[in-house]
């Protein structure tokens, strides 16, 4: 939102350095580099069982790599909690949405606009009757398009509408990377070109990195892609570049048209 | 329409047991005071423990140890200031303004250990470690010689308050009342916070709240904290109550008898474990008046009460969760 999220300024706000992960004999994640710039939106690509999820989980730090690093704004962050990293700036959305079923959207909005206090062991105030908080969660609803179903509860609403009110949530956070996890996973058309046009007005704004298996939202949307073949990125470079590498088409486009 | 019917229930309750001393006179039935004493002391714990295993998901199977724990420190302290014998170089009181307050700091002190221990666990294995802590406690207490050991420990009188005089069955019937009612009035507050939004965010989903930036444990911690002070006034005020502690306060049993309570009265409601408290306190009474074999309805009734929903009395008068 402010200048230094220009798109001009090349500095990484994410770089991942020879990320490595294996469970047993399987390398989930091979030396994997890759860097997310200000205001940069990084498809990253790759055919089920990639690893792509196991990379993300290490980045958020849910996960701790066997050898590697991740640098959040240049400072290490390898080893530090994923509640940590979260609060250095780090926003994620899930695979398979993760929001508190029993709350209200806008009292999940509410949580990730207090969660910013850290800490705070307050136990008097209600945050729902705080004006401040409920005009802010109101304003990241109406972002996604939202605005008539904040008082609904989570586990009633569909399945697009919580795709997009888990975007919110991670906003509401004021995050400076954001981390989405197939964000069209599971939609319709419909929702799906709803969902890329709210990608796009969020484009510059943050640094984004994108897991998405519907080829035409990254195509639309990348700045950058990166594919991912068995742990391995084997290809970073611009969305025409991609479309024309010989080695993606055969691991990755090919694969995909086949399924 | 809903929160209306809520609040008029409410109020209505709060009448009812206003009401019970005046009932339990005309009558001519003052074991009916009586009861009514058993009822608010047993929700004071339901309540306390419906902070943590509703609101938290954290099934604690031992929170008896606090219940006992909060009973042996007015009992012992009360044996020592009878007798004569310096506890620790410290000659006893009976006052309940620095009786009770140590019993609740010896609780919370007691209980952050056990929870920083405990909460490195979760689901079953929470269940179970923590089983196990008031099993160790329960063994103490069994083993305590000077303390009655096995057969438990008598109390001379009730702590002294200024101003009102305990041993007036009537009095402290309405402490017991008024200190129900500012217990449940905080943990709705502590619910509804930003604290309780937590608390509840940590239930639904964890992963969420952690990507959110919220560090579980301190705030798992606090409410396990919370939740055994509560439970640990319950325990003082039956001390004073029955003038009699025994190791039984801290049984497993008594465990699974709060978790019945809460479940019956309705998870995650605060109200409804008070409501299920007077529900199971009185059939307790009335079917061990007719066999000692109570249990063989109580079971099936609690069965009966989970299989339906998890949300018990509360949650088919007033409809889900209070969040």
């Amino acid at each position: 939102m402010t200048d230094r999220h220009v798109f001009t300024d090349t500095t990484a706000v994410l770089a991942v350095r020879d990320l490595r992960k294996s469970f047993g004999a399987l390398v989930a994640t091979d030396d994997v580099t890759l860097d997310v710039k200000r205001g940069e939106l990084h498809a990253l690509i790759g055919p089920n069982g990639a690893g792509k999820s196991t990379l993300i989980t290490q980045i958020c730090g849910e996960l701790t790599p066997d050898a590697g690093r991740v640098l959040f704004e240049g400072d290490d962050v390898t080893q530090v909690p994923a509640y940590a990293r979260a609060r250095l700036g780090l926003g994620r959305t899930f695979q398979i949405t993760q929001l508190c079923p029993d709350f209200t959207a806008l009292e999940n909005i509410i949580l990730s606009i207090e969660a910013q206090h850290g800490g705070s062991f307050d136990m008097l105030s209600n945050p729902r009757r705080n004006a401040v908080n409920g005009k802010a969660a109101r304003d990241w609803l109406a972002l996604v398009g939202l605005t008539e179903r904040g008082d609904i509860r989570v586990s009633a609403l569909a399945h697009g509408e919580r795709r997009q009110i888990e975007i919110a949530v991670a906003l509401a956070r004021q995050p400076k990377i954001l981390l989405l996890d197939e964000p069209m996973a599971g939609m319709g058309p419909e929702e799906s070109v709803s969902m890329i046009g709210l990608l796009k007005s969020l484009k510059r704004r943050y640094a984004i990195l994108l897991v998405e298996h519907d080829m035409d939202a990254v195509f639309a949307l990348a700045d950058r892609v990166s594919v991912l073949v068995y742990g391995r990125v084997i290809f970073t470079g611009t969305v025409d570049e991609v479309r024309n590498h010989p080695d993606v088409r055969a691991a990755y486009l090919g694969e995909e048209k086949a399924c | 329409m809903r929160i209306q019917f809520k609040f008029v229930a409410i109020a209505l309750g709060l009448l009812l047991f206003v009401v019970v001393p005046f009932a339990a006179d005309m009558s001519g039935e003052p074991s009916l005071l009586s009861l009514a004493t058993r009822i608010l002391i047993y929700a004071i714990a339901a309540v306390s423990l419906d902070l943590i295993l509703g609101y938290g998901a954290l099934v604690s199977f031992g929170h008896a140890m606090f219940f006992g724990l909060g009973g042996y420190t007015v009992g012992i302290i009360a044996y020592h200031t009878a007798s004569g014998e310096p506890l620790f170089g410290w000659s006893g009181s009976n006052a309940a303004l620095i009786v009770w307050p140590l019993a609740l700091l010896i609780c919370a002190v007691f209980a952050a250990v056990v929870g920083a221990l405990c909460l490195k666990t979760s689901n079953v294995q929470f269940i179970m470690i923590t089983l196990a802590f008031a099993q160790m406690v329960f063994f103490i207490l069994v083993s305590l010689q000077t303390y009655g050991g096995d057969d438990g420990l008598l109390l001379e009188q009730r702590n002294q308050l200024p101003f009102l005089d305990l041993s007036r069955p009537r009095a402290f019937y309405f402490l017991c009342l008024a200190l129900l009612v500012a217990w449940t009035s905080m943990c709705v507050s502590v619910v509804n916070s930003r604290f309780g939004l937590v608390l509840q965010a940590l239930r639904q989903s964890e992963r969420r709240a952690v990507n959110l930036g919220i560090r579980p444990l301190p705030f798992r911690l606090a409410a396990f904290v919370i939740s055994a002070v509560g439970t640990g006034l319950a325990g003082v005020l039956w001390a004073n109550y029955a003038r009699f502690v025994t190791p039984d306060m801290a049984a497993w049993s008594k465990s699974g008898e709060f978790i019945a309570i809460v479940v019956l009265g309705g998870l995650g409601t605060l109200f409804g474990p008070i409501a299920g408290t007077a529900v199971f306190i009185a059939l307790e009474q009335l079917l061990s008046s007719w066999t000692e074999h109570w249990m063989i309805v109580m079971g099936p009734i609690l069965t009966l009460v989970a299989l339906i929903g998890r949300r018990g009395m509360a949650g088919h008068l007033f409809g889900g969760r209070n969040d």
